[in-house]
């Protein structure tokens, strides 16, 4: 059984005029474990497709045909209490800006154990020992210090692995990562990579990893979705569509990535 | 770095109202006097050792009077915010975190009410109602409760759309639980700042109908009453009139300084 299966997926935006079309027959399907990325420019449909996974599309915006299967089921037919369920338990998302998707009159660590809180019946003590757990396992040091501290006294990169331990924390069993590295710069990028990689071995938890950078993707991936204005372009293993991509769209953003030779090569020229 | 100038509204507020609660928590244990006992032979007493405030017309003590007429007035103004700011706060967070077609029939209807002066929009309720302590905080709150949605609705629509929201939805939080333990807690620095004026208006409000006689009903102290009831001795004996008329002005200025404060820190 598929984790998950995206099947002709359309979404549209109502409330402009004419009602636009964002997401135009996207169809993907997910392995249990597997690193499938999504890449693509902004504008592509690619977060609207992450959003609408956990129907969480915004007011003004809906899904105006196809389905979604998680594990055989589709989501369109779960009802709210089940789709809560879901939401948090078996799914779980982090999103681009560490900054903003923490609340910030909140503790680190009554964030974390939100997702417990909400889904078991654990106490408190049971709770807080899980939360300190999934810190550590985040990458996070500390953890006892931490855990009473409010986002606002924490780095960005902090921030990020305080998201990542609270959604590991209910061990879900997909991931979904709206660009999660944007927003952090090169060396804390790299480093919650590869904290994401350890994660996906260790559980087996499958990730569905958004993002624009190519670079990216291909550190993270197995296999990898090309977007572009709301239609999948190309699909395939990672290192196929990087090193013989078959259509042109995906030639072309390939061949946007800076190479370091080329560049020298031409400031020498220059 | 610059150094923090130091919040005066804040302190001073808070200081002024710790003292007038102080002064009308004392009044609910301990007066003087009786405050409804009469004394024929201290009638329109000035201040003295024996009465610091004087006496009234019908010779009580008005330092009794004005600690129990405190009392009055302040539980008038709690009460009459905690029930309007709770009902207001509540409508708020609907409209704002759902918004749509309730939130429209709701905000006219708030601006139905906010297009009358508060003052007489107070005085039709009584007069529905009848007059009388409890009728007074029930007017009252109706007229609070605008305000109190208006900045619990901003603050609410400006917050659903950050991602902690959005986090907290995804993690299978239930509508109720991520408009109350998530985003109040961020908007609570401005409804308290509005509770402060709320306060403020509503010492004020009661004060003034208790004069003109709708509000709070003889034998029972209240500083409005006895402002309205000192005006014929304004000249022979002008303490009636000035103790009850402090203890009003130091309530509006400590709650006003407050609410200043609160809306300085929160600006931070």
């Amino acid at each position: 059984m598929k984790l998950l299966e995206v099947k002709d997926l359309n979404i549209e935006f109502y409330d402009v005029n004419p009602p636009q079309k964002v997401v135009k027959g996207v169809s993907f399907s997910m392995e249990k474990g597997e690193v499938l990325g999504i890449v693509g420019e902004s504008g592509s449909g690619k977060t609207q497709t992450a959003l609408s996974i956990l129907r969480l599309l915004k007011s003004g915006s809906q899904i105006s045909s196809g389905q979604i299967f998680f594990k055989g089921r589709d989501l369109a037919g779960y009802t709210r209490e089940e789709l809560q369920r879901v939401r948090g338990r078996k799914i779980a998302m982090i999103f681009q800006e560490p900054m903003t998707s923490l609340n910030p009159v909140l503790t680190v660590g009554s964030q974390i154990e939100e997702g417990l809180l909400l889904h078991t019946q654990l106490s408190p003590e049971e709770r807080k020992k899980r939360a300190l757990l999934a810190m550590e396992e985040a990458g996070l040091g500390e953890v006892k210090k931490l855990y009473g501290k409010y986002p606002h006294q924490l780095s960005g990169g902090m921030r990020q692995r305080v998201m990542i331990a609270a959604a590991l924390v209910t061990e879900p069993e997909l991931l979904i990562a709206d660009e999660p590295t944007t927003a952090l710069d090169v060396t804390v990028q790299a480093q919650i990579l590869e904290l994401l990689k350890e994660i996906n071995k260790k559980h087996g938890m499958g990730i569905l990893f958004i993002s624009h950078d190519l670079a990216v993707i291909r550190r993270l991936c197995s296999r990898v979705l090309v977007m572009n204005e709301g239609r999948v372009e190309e699909e395939g293993e990672i290192h196929k569509v990087f090193e013989q991509p078959e259509k042109e769209y995906t030639k072309k953003l390939l061949a946007a990535i800076p190479h370091r030779r080329e560049s020298l090569r031409k400031r020498r020229r220059g | 770095m610059k150094r923090e100038k130091r919040n005066y509204n804040f302190i001073l507020g808070a200081g002024l109202i710790l003292f007038m609660l102080a002064f009308l928590l004392i009044g609910c244990f301990f007066t003087p006097y009786d405050p409804d006992a009469m004394d024929g032979g201290a009638k329109l007493a000035g201040p003295s050792l024996s009465h610091l405030f004087g006496c009234d017309h019908f010779g009580r003590d008005m330092l009794s009077r004005v600690m129990k007429g405190t009392g009055t007035t302040f539980f008038v103004a709690l009460t009459t915010v905690a029930l309007g700011g709770g009902l207001g706060i509540f409508i708020g967070a609907f409209t704002g975190y759902f918004g749509g077609w309730v939130d429209e029939v709701l905000m006219r209807f708030n601006d139905a009410v906010v297009s009358f002066p508060p003052i007489l929009l107070a005085l039709v309720f009584i007069s529905l109602l009848g007059p009388g302590k409890y009728n007074v905080i029930l007017a009252l709150a109706i007229v609070l409760i605008p305000s109190f949605a208006r900045i619990t609705r901003s603050e609410f629509l400006r917050q659903r759309e950050m991602d902690y929201v959005k986090s907290a939805r995804l993690m299978g939080a239930s509508h109720l639980r991520i408009m109350f333990v998530h985003i109040f807690p961020n908007a609570l620095s401005s409804v308290l700042s509005m509770a402060a004026i709320g306060f403020n208006n509503a010492v004020l409000m009661e004060a003034s109908m208790s004069y003109l006689g709708i509000g709070v009903q003889p034998p029972d102290a209240s500083l409005g009453r006895m402002l309205s009831e000192s005006q014929t001795y304004l000249l022979s004996a002008p303490w009636c009139a000035v103790f009850p008329g402090a203890a009003v002005i130091l309530l509006a200025l400590g709650f006003s300084m407050l609410g200043d404060g609160l809306v300085k820190k929160g600006g931070r």
